[in-house]
């Protein structure tokens, strides 16, 4: 493991090859006397293309890094610029406007039960407009083969296994092409092998599009995917691994 | 983004109705609170319509086209009294073509044998008048120019009102009124109301007999007939110009029939009974819609979170609620109005009355649903601030 200085992201170059860049970012959650802090001046520079995985025990912060870079939360104190947007003092319209441009998979697979698989990938090209929807069957069409969910187009979330169903939501966070993945603990309720298997796509498929990939995650099994590994601990990255040639397969 | 909205319409994906069909016992449940509220507005509104259309009865049958009324007079049966002499000013006001003096009384009938009775209200009126809108009644007025002649309504409530077919049967019967004996020679069709059993016409003449302490110098009511080719309401005014307003009213019969009806509605028991009704069905339809779609959001709230994790503007999660809220008063209504007219005829088995489906009824309740389901969602959506994607990771 190497240390590595903080890229700092103020400057002609990063500005373009920077998909996330955070410089000095608190965070207080409570307020009065119950207010804690829990992010202690955070910096990280993640370039496009990147997928970095992010570490850490319980409670040190993980989530709410995700929910900051995401536009999910008002930025407190410092500076993130997320795919070239600051967030901090960001008003409501920009915050949607960059959540858009961004696939978020979780650790529930929040599908919505009433559509089908189909419909609910879809849903991650509506947002987009009605331009979007051009060509929206060919387009889940190819995302759900990707993900190996083709015989299962027309069926309800409540008819998947739950590896299928966190399959389902990584094509909906992929269909609209967004340039960066946000991904939290999305192995967490799989087993060991569909747990693999659906980081091994969400892995694939980001180098094949050149996507950034930010995902919090527990599993040491699956760390060589990882072009780059930070631990945090109580609020701060204090660990960072760089991983020159991660391991590349394919699911298919 | 700024895109077409139509667009965007077209292309949505019909969330609120793919949430309803989900859950087809919410649905159904939802559907039958629509229903329930729809067939309650409407039987409210269906027998206090009943029951003021009774009230309007008199004025839609005798007549004219104008009338002229004390300022202090209200439904049929509390009119008033009028100078006679407002009739002989209003003949000579130019497209006014005929008019007699309406006098009215309330007085009971009781048939000589069987001592059957029954509490009648009496119209006195000129048998010369020739604008009665009721045919049967034009085409019998004359027989009410032989002293103690009466016509009686068809519709007047047994027991006493059986005389009815003998009079059909024999073309004349007799009844005790007042100590004399009255012919009934005709019969029309007007209907009972709450204060009598049934109604008469009798010639002024008669009518001063049965009622001996009625002046012919105080009037009821005052009918004009007005020029076919002239505007009835440039002639009211003329009227009104013409005619003191200390003791006079002048209305259209249109005019005086919605003014009984508003009357009533607002100051009447029955008036204030029906329209507590209508709120009541209004309320507890809301309740019901409003149970349900905020379940509906509740059980919705980490699926809209993540709608809004995705880019999805509190907007669109709006939009859905009302989608519903819109859904449930279209598919509630349709049913609504079919089984509101099943109650109709049901209650017009039951009691004679008879109640009809007018369109603008159909509408108003239709505004109404339209609103009790809306306001319901709106309540709703108030639960869709919960849905925070901060909380969603
Ligand atoms: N909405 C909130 N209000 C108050 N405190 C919060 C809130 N969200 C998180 N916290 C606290 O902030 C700290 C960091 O939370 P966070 O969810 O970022 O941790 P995490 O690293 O993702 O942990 P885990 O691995 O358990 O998911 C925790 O101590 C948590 O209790
Ligand atoms: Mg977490």
């Amino acid at each position: 493991m190497t240390q590595l200085p903080h890229a700092n992201c103020f400057g002609p170059k990063p500005r373009s090859t920077s998909a996330i860049c955070i410089n000095g970012l608190c965070h207080w959650f409570g307020k009065g006397p119950t207010r804690k802090q829990i992010l202690f001046s955070l910096d990280l520079d993640v370039l496009r293309g990147e997928i970095i995985f992010l570490m850490g025990p319980s409670g040190c912060g993980k989530t709410t890094v995700l929910t900051l870079v995401g536009g999910l939360r008002s930025v407190q104190a410092g500076s993130v610029r997320t795919l070239g947007v600051e967030m901090a003092e960001a008003d409501e319209q920009t915050m949607i406007a960059t959540r858009r441009r961004i696939g978020f998979i979780y650790q529930a697979h929040n599908l919505h039960q009433s559509l089908t698989v189909l419909e609910n990938v879809r849903m991650g090209l509506e947002v987009h407009g009605p331009e979007a929807l051009a060509d929206w069957r060919k387009r889940s069409a190819a995302i759900l083969a990707g993900v190996g969910l083709t015989r299962w187009a027309d069926a309800y979330p409540a008819q998947l296994s739950g590896g299928q169903k966190q399959r389902v939501a990584i094509a909906r966070a992929l269909v609209a092409r967004s340039p960066l993945i946000l991904a939290d603990e999305p192995t967490a309720t799989l087993d060991k092998v569909t747990g693999r298997q659906t980081v091994n796509l969400l892995h694939d498929l980001a180098k094949q599009q050149h996507r950034t990939v930010l995902m919090v995650t527990h599993d040491n099994r699956i760390l060589d995917l990882a072009d780059r590994i930070l631990e945090m601990e109580d609020g701060r990255i204090v660990n960072e691994t760089r991983q020159c040639s991660p391991r590349r397969e394919t699911t298919r | 983004m700024i895109s077409n909205p139509i667009a965007v319409l077209a292309t949505r994906t019909p969330l609120g109705w793919r949430q309803l069909r989900h859950k087809p016992m919410r649905l159904a449940v939802a559907l039958a609170g629509v229903v329930f509220a729809n067939m309650l507005i409407f039987m409210q509104l269906g027998v206090m319509g009943a029951l003021f259309e009774n009230a309007v009865k008199p004025v839609r049958v005798l007549s004219a086209d104008i009338m002229l009324l004390s300022p202090e007079a209200r439904q049929f049966g509390k009119l008033g009294t009028l100078p006679r002499r407002r009739l002989y000013q209003a003949l000579g006001v130019e497209g006014v073509t005929s008019g007699a003096s309406l006098y009215v009384g309330s007085v009971s009938f009781r048939t000589p044998i069987s001592i059957r009775q029954a509490n009648v209200t009496v119209f006195g009126v000129d048998p010369e008048f020739d604008g009665f809108v009721d045919p049967e009644i034009s085409v019998q007025r004359a027989k009410l120019r032989v002293a103690e002649t009466a016509l009686l309504d068809r519709l007047t409530r047994r027991p006493f009102g059986a005389i009815a077919q003998v009079i059909d049967e024999k073309g004349a019967a007799s009844v005790e009124v007042s100590g004399r004996t009255i012919s009934l020679a005709g019969l029309f069709s007007l209907g009972a109301s709450f204060d009598a059993d049934g109604t008469a016409i009798v010639s002024d003449q008669t009518f001063f007999r049965l009622f001996p302490r009625r002046s012919g110098a105080a009037a009821s009511a005052i009918m004009l007939k007005v020029d076919p080719e002239a505007d009835i309401d440039d002639v009211a005014n003329r009227l009104k110009q013409a005619l003191p307003a200390s003791d006079t009213q002048v209305m259209t019969t249109e005019q005086y029939a919605d003014y009984i009806k508003d009357y009533m509605r607002d100051n009447t028991a029955i008036g204030f009974i029906f329209t507590f009704g209508v709120v009541f069905g209004f309320v507890i339809g809301f309740a019901i819609v409003y149970q349900i779609l905020s379940a509906d959001v509740n059980d919705h709230l980490a699926e809209y979170a993540t709608f809004k994790a995705m880019g999805y503007s509190h907007g669109y999660l709006l939009g859905v609620v009302f989608e519903e809220a819109l859904l449930l008063a279209a598919l509630g209504f349709v049913p609504g109005v079919l089984m509101s007219l099943g109650l109709y005829a049901v209650i017009a088995k039951g009691t004679e009355l008879a109640i009809d489906m007018p369109l603008d009824r159909a509408a108003l309740v239709l505004v109404l649903t339209f609103s009790m389901c809306c306001l319901s969602g709106l309540v709703a959506t108030r639960r869709l601030k919960a849905a925070d994607p901060a909380d969603v990771f």
